[in-house]
């Protein structure tokens, strides 16, 4: 018999989550690709272990490093996500990532109209570079685009800047946001504080009644998370 | 809930059904339903409208109801000859008067609405999320899909006062042969529609269910969307119709 279930979906509206993960040469030193390799699985099985009804937390992870820009891992919902570790190596064409971010966070298909409102999560230990590894300030431009797109710019946004050479004005001018500031991760432990924050204000966004309202837990202590 | 059923334009008996029922959200919180609909049939023609009041404004909810009878006093006044400009702006007039001397802004309402003279002329529109949805009955089943505005992220374009027409939509159908079908929905409804199959949900409100009597179909159509088969929707939820029931149909 037909019923209103047949005309309806299935799952719940959709709350991505799309990480742009430096995985530049640099990357590779001090344990640091590790650290980000541990703490993005230890989000996802959060993830995938959240049973909020609200919201079915969708995760996307975009790499930049050797070989340009590139989706590591497709959006795809927690649950069902499989987890291949990235490897450092190659210059930072953030530029190009934040690229790849702004089509995303705007493809229609792949984000529809009823999903909620994307946290994206950008986290990088240096200076961008173009393909070839020279300095470069290419990633204005694409910063711009998204900030200036119809959904990056009304995105939930977050900044990890690791050890000293990170370019905090480029991820701040990221977040573009006064009342959210740069955190900086100077031990590769504490990448991993970074990312349980992270997690927290997700999962509070997906069982709260208004989930595109923006809720920001306080920010983690890292010196005190070091390891 | 209201029905209506009056003689179209001689090619049948109009009919709106819609229902509306608070999500649970707002029952959790002890707070009103801030979705509204109204079907109203009078000599020039009949109007559908549906509003939903913007969740954050602290009047939304009279909101909602002055835009669903500024609707029907609009339509009680324009021949079948008013532009859509001028449909739309007496309604936006007519909603500024009832909402003051509070402040409109804290007023805001999406506004969907379906209005269809005895000419067979039907005017299909608004502002704000939700979704108004014109299928033409025969072998080819049309969709036209005519969203008033870019409700995503929990933001959407609403009635708030003069100066918002870019957000609006509206269409015209010709319907006098009274094969259209209207289906409007609040965002709490829509968001969760599988759009592909709107033309078999429109048929199935209509044909499975359209002959039911008034409370018959309230009673229905409120347990159906009390027990929403999507997970983690919380919003109000509202849903209405208007077709044409021609001689000898059953719905």
């Amino acid at each position: 018999m037909t019923q209103m279930s047949d005309f309806t979906l299935a799952t719940a509206r959709p709350l991505p989550v799309i990480v742009l993960a430096d995985v530049s040469g640099s990357m590779s030193e001090h344990g640091k690709i590790d650290s980000l390799n541990r703490a993005i699985t230890e989000m996802i099985t959060s993830f995938a272990a959240e049973r909020a009804e609200r919201a079915e937390i969708q995760v996307a992870v975009i790499t930049f490093g050797a070989g340009g820009a590139r989706i590591h891992t497709e959006l795809t919902s927690a649950g069902k996500t499989v987890w291949n570790p990235m490897r450092a190596d190659g210059p930072t064409p953030l530029g190009d990532a934040v690229e790849v971010a702004t089509r995303l966070v705007e493809d229609r298909q792949r984000i529809p109209g009823r999903a909620y409102r994307p946290a994206l999560v950008l986290v990088s230990d240096g200076h961008p570079t173009d393909a070839n590894g020279r300095a470069s300030d290419n990633w204005k431009l694409p910063v711009q685009r998204l900030l200036e797109s119809e959904r990056g710019g009304r995105a939930d946004r977050f900044a990890l800047a690791i050890g000293d050479d990170a370019d905090e004005a480029m991820l701040s001018a990221f977040l573009a946001d006064p009342a959210k500031s740069v955190l900086r991760a100077s031990e590769a432990g504490q990448i991993q504080a970074f990312f349980r924050w992270v997690t927290m204000s997700v999962t509070a966004r997906s069982r709260s009644a208004t989930p595109n309202a923006l809720l920001l837990p306080p920010p983690p202590d890292l010196e005190a998370d070091a390891f | 809930m209201r029905s209506s059923r009056r003689r179209c334009g001689g090619v049948g008996t109009l009919r709106m059904m819609g229902a509306t029922v608070p999500g649970p959200h707002h029952l959790q919180q002890g707070q009103p339903n801030q979705d509204c609909w109204g079907g109203y049939g009078m000599r020039r023609g009949h109007v559908l409208v549906v509003c939903d009041g913007v969740g954050s404004c602290p009047r939304s909810r009279q909101g909602s109801r002055a835009a669903c009878r500024a609707a029907r006093e609009v339509m009680r006044d324009a021949s079948d000859e008013v532009t859509a400009a001028s449909f739309r702006d007496r309604l936006v007039e007519r909603w500024l008067e009832m909402v003051r001397p509070g402040i409109p802004s804290a007023c805001a309402t999406t506004c969907l609405v379906a209005a269809r003279w005895r000419s067979g002329r039907l005017l299909v529109g608004g502002i704000g999320d939700g979704l108004a949805a014109v299928v033409r009955g025969g072998l080819e089943a049309r969709v036209e899909i005519v969203d008033g505005g870019r409700g995503e992220f929990g933001e959407t374009a609403a009635l708030c006062g003069r100066g918002e027409e870019q957000w609006w939509t509206m269409r015209d159908f010709d319907d006098s042969r009274g094969q259209h079908r209207v289906l409007l929905a609040t965002d709490g409804v829509a968001n969760d529609l599988v759009l592909e199959r709107l033309p078999s949900l429109v048929n199935w409100l209509v044909e499975r269910h359209g002959a039911d009597g008034r409370r018959r179909w309230r009673s229905r159509m409120r347990g159906m969307l009390g027990r929403w088969p999507t997970p983690g929707s919380s919003d109000d939820r509202t849903l209405a119709v208007m077709w044409t029931m021609t001689e000898g149909a059953h719905g």
